[in-house]
């Protein structure tokens, strides 16, 4: 399967603050890649390189054969984009924006956007502005669908949507997904019901990559397990095979990709006395904060 | 994709122009009536001694009109785009982003000059109702920079609000009200004669300042 | 390549805009005031008399050196001054053998001055004709005229053309040898004088003539001049004594006056005029006339008796602002400064001043130095900057803060 999006040793800086080095990731045709992370890893950088507003300071990204910095019009007629927030022009009312956007696309899908806008309690004249959070997503996401692009951008889009209307917006969107073999870039900081849409994760911290793998894998491969230490006032170094760990007086979460013989293995290899040892199972969400740990 | 473009800018502008507009006209009307309030009540040759002798300017009031004109224009047309950063919505448009942009300016431009041009209109076609030609003429001369600086502020207005980061567009600020200060210097009535031309071609060099603005934009200042 | 294009455009502005903001900004705290003194000739001693405002206070001196007391001075200048001995009673009975009779001082006493910018300012070109001859005093007319391919009345109150009154006027010209259209006018446009003597004209041929209106009437009298005779301004007065109607000044700078008595053009012996720098006074008493030439460099005196030879003259230098410390240091902050007005024109222009002293490029060289600096601590390429230091170099400091303000971003 062909690659959508290729980013080769994308490095970028703000000023002297490092924001990533060298980041490696493609997206298969028809599939749906989340990038996770805290506010501030990074995320909206990556989406600002991929539809070319960010020229990085070395690497590259190629989006459907090419180059992010020169993009054709042909090219990013098939890039679907979500600001952050379902950021439209507010100042529009649902009749007038698909008006303006339809003179851009030749392949127009009007019936997609109005279907949408059928299920909207809005009035004809009502400004986007004036809507609620939850149905500006909806114009948002109508537009997009009826732009029907290749590759579907999306920044944070379950920023500020309650869970009905984040449900609402997984679910179609993975239908639609699927259905027409699309594919999706995501990034978001909120990971709950993220499982349900995406197919392979990024997790990102501070200027690193966590963990690239399909999310499945990562689900199954990643491992909290809680013990109780004997002396609460013991230190427990962060190396090799544990990824993160969490402390509360005597309680230890432990996070890490291995089994729970060698955890042990390693524990008493340490010769770390404890008791009451336990594999807790994990959502994305928990997995999630147990990589990135909670601050 | 321009009618596209051109329905877009308008809603934006719209309700602005014309309220511009009508006040604009209103303000002509103003002046000529006040002109003819005059004459009537003065003996018409005092009035115009004064202007021809004393050399006083009987349209003062239209002096920052232009400049107003210009500035919510660009105001109306270029802040909406910079809310949440919605300029990047425009830019990832499947069109050339330098082209949109320049687009839009035109757009705006040409509201902006037409406005502008009904005013001048206006205040001329008036004018040589009550005055002979010599007195249009310099009327034109000395309100000539004045609406030259309605369009210089379009121009300079929507490159300072494309602008991404606000230390500089203070720094833009001051630089912009030091430029269109130079469009006032004229002590005389028509005696900006010979710098017409040269204010012609400073505002043809800030015309596609906006382009510095999304270029810098697309550097990563924002 | 039309981002980086705007970007130029935009230094180029912003160099324009600072070399007009910045000196004028140095000069709005720093400029010193530099009083030329005021010279006077002295009949009795026949030499020149200065005084001079320093400190606060007038000082009176001669060109000797010699210092005097305010009434020693006026003393020493008693037709300057006649009014102050008139009052005092110290007038003398007699000067150079001519009895000194106070009306008569009053009414040779005249004093006139034309500043460079009445030669380069806007004109309507409409003007009113007075009746000349007036029982009740000088009133503005009904209309004011114009003198293109005809002459025309235009009526204030209707804004229309007074078809007849034209038609007359234009006849009455014409009838002289009146080529249309005109190309100088002279005359005091002004009802605020003390009697109305018209308007000079000089015609698409070169011709001179002098226009009135006399009762109603045209009344055209055509002036002999001097072949190829081109006049640039007519400077028209309404001195008591009538001695002459106005000074003419030609295109090549020569000083004339247009004598009362049949029209005679008088040129007076005045050889370095400017009438584009120089601001031209001109006094009269019943001995002598005094022409004083002014600019920013020098001022100049030329004493002229009843004959219209030269008596005297006197050359005094200013001290130049470039030469003193707010010059000099003007010259070393800015390579050069743009005024839009300047005190000989109310013409607005774009008025480039370059100084011929090259202390600014230290200046620049330094700021120089801190763009390569600045360019060298952000990675940025030389390469692509050399434009960006060439424009520092030869704009200093406004285009160190163009460069800088309109940042030439690249990775």
């Amino acid at each position: 399967m062909e690659n959508v999006v290729e980013c080769i040793n994308l490095t970028h800086y703000y000023g002297k603050k490092m924001v990533y080095e060298n980041l490696n990731f493609n997206i298969k045709r028809g599939s749906i890649l989340g990038l996770l992370g805290k506010n501030g890893a990074g995320k909206t950088t990556t989406i600002n390189i991929i539809n070319g507003f960010l020229t990085p300071k070395s690497g590259k990204c190629m989006i459907l054969g090419e180059d992010s910095r020169y993009l054709s019009s042909k090219t990013k007629a098939q890039i679907g984009y979500l600001i952050e927030g379902h950021v439209q022009y507010a100042f529009m009312n649902i009749y007038q924006i698909e008006k303006f956007y339809s003179g851009f696309f030749p392949n127009w899908k009007r019936e997609a956007y109005f279907d949408l806008m059928a299920k909207l309690k809005v009035t004809p004249k009502q400004k986007i502005s004036t809507m609620s959070c939850g149905q500006r997503s909806q114009v948002a996401l109508g537009l997009i669908l009826a732009q029907d692009p290749e590759l579907l951008v999306l920044d944070d889009f379950t920023l500020g949507l309650d869970p009905g209307y984040r449900r609402l917006f997984i679910d179609y969107l993975r239908d639609y997904a699927k259905e027409t073999n699309k594919t999706i870039f995501t990034t978001s900081h909120i990971i709950q019901d993220m499982e349900r849409l995406i197919d392979d994760c990024m997790i990102m911290d501070y200027n690193r990559v966590l963990a690239y793998m399909p999310v499945k894998k990562f689900l199954n491969e990643f491992k909290e397990y809680t013990i109780e230490l004997e002396n609460p006032d013991i230190e427990v170094e962060l190396e090799k095979p544990i990824v993160n760990l969490e402390k509360m007086h005597n309680k230890l979460e432990i996070y890490t990709y291995a089994s729970p013989e060698e955890i042990k293995g390693y524990l008493d290899a340490k010769g770390l006395a404890y008791k009451n040892f336990q594999e807790v199972e994990m959502s994305l969400e928990d997995a999630f904060i147990g990589l990135t740990g909670k601050y | 994709m321009l009618k596209a473009i051109i329905y877009k800018e308008w809603i934006k502008i719209k309700k602005v122009s014309l309220f511009l507009l009508l006040i604009g006209v209103l303000i002509v009307i103003g002046i000529y009536s006040n002109v003819r309030h005059e004459l009537i009540i003065k003996d018409a040759e005092s009035y115009w001694n004064g202007i021809l002798q004393q050399r006083t300017i009987y349209f003062s009031v239209l002096k920052f009109i232009p400049l107003i004109v210009g500035l919510l224009i660009a105001v109306a047309q270029f802040v909406p785009e910079i809310v949440d950063k919605r300029i990047k919505l425009t830019l990832h448009l499947p069109t050339n982003e330098e082209t949109i942009v320049l687009k839009m300016v035109l757009f705006g431009f040409f509201c902006t000059a037409s406005i502008l041009a009904v005013f001048m209109g206006m205040f001329l076609g008036m004018g040589s109702y009550f005055f002979p030609q010599e007195i249009v003429w310099v009327s034109f001369l000395t309100t000539a920079p004045w609406f030259l600086a309605g369009v210089a502020a379009y121009f300079l207005v929507s490159f300072i609000v494309l602008e991404p980061l606000w230390k500089q567009r203070i720094f833009y600020m001051l630089f912009g009200a030091a430029f269109l200060g130079i469009f006032f210097k004229g002590r005389f009535p028509g005696s900006n004669e010979y710098l017409l031309w040269p204010f012609v071609g400073l505002i043809a060099c800030i015309s596609i300042a906006t382009l510095f603005s999304i270029y810098r934009f697309r550097k990563g200042e924002m | 390549m039309l981002p980086k294009l705007s970007r130029y455009l935009l230094v180029f502005v912003a160099i324009f805009t600072m070399g007009y903001v910045l000196p004028s900004i140095y000069k709005t705290f720093f400029d010193v005031r530099i009083s030329s003194p005021s010279f006077s000739y002295s009949v009795l001693h026949k030499k020149f008399y200065a005084s001079k405002y320093v400190d606060g206070q007038n000082r009176f001196t001669d060109m000797e050196g010699n210092e005097y007391t305010r009434e020693e001075y006026m003393d020493e200048l008693p037709i300057n001054n006649f009014y102050y001995h008139l009052g005092k009673g110290t007038l003398p009975d007699s000067i150079m053998g001519i009895k000194l009779n106070p009306g008569q001082l009053r009414q040779e006493n005249f004093y006139q001055g034309t500043a460079a910018m009445e030669f380069a300012m806007p004109d309507y070109e409409l003007n009113p004709l007075f009746e000349s001859a007036s029982d009740f005093g000088i009133t503005l007319p009904k209309d004011v005229f114009r003198v293109k391919d005809r002459m025309e009345f235009v009526v204030a109150k209707t804004n229309e053309v007074d078809e007849a009154k034209s038609e007359e006027y234009t006849k009455a010209l014409k009838d002289k040898g009146f080529v249309f259209p005109a190309k100088v006018l002279g005359g005091i446009p002004s009802f605020m004088k003390s009697r109305d003597d018209g308007w000079f004209i000089q015609d698409s041929n070169l011709q001179l003539f002098h226009l009135k209106m006399v009762k109603d009437k045209p009344e055209v009298n055509r002036i002999n001049i001097p072949e190829g005779f081109k006049i640039r301004k007519i400077i028209c007065n309404d001195h008591a004594a009538r001695e002459f109607y106005a000074t003419i000044v030609t295109e090549d700078n020569k000083i004339y006056l247009l004598m009362t008595e049949d029209y005679n053009i008088q040129p007076l012996p005045i050889e370095d005029f400017d009438a584009d720098r120089q601001t031209m006074v001109m006094g009269g008493n019943l001995f002598y006339k005094t022409v004083i030439l002014m600019d920013e460099a020098f001022t100049k005196v030329y004493v002229i008796d009843r004959e219209f030879n030269k008596v005297d003259e006197l050359k005094e230098e200013l001290p130049l602002k470039s030469e003193m410390t707010i010059g000099k240091v003007e010259q070393f902050l800015f390579p050069f400064s743009i005024t839009l007005n300047k005190s000989t024109s109310l013409f607005t222009g774009v008025y480039m001043k370059k100084y011929v002293s090259w202390s600014w490029a230290i200046l620049s060289a330094v700021l120089v130095i801190v763009t390569l600096v600045l360019i060298k601590r952000n990675n940025r390429s030389f390469k692509n900057n050399i434009l960006d230091i060439i424009l520092v170099f030869f704009t200093g400091i406004f285009g160190f803060i163009a460069v800088h303000m309109f940042p030439n971003k690249e990775y």
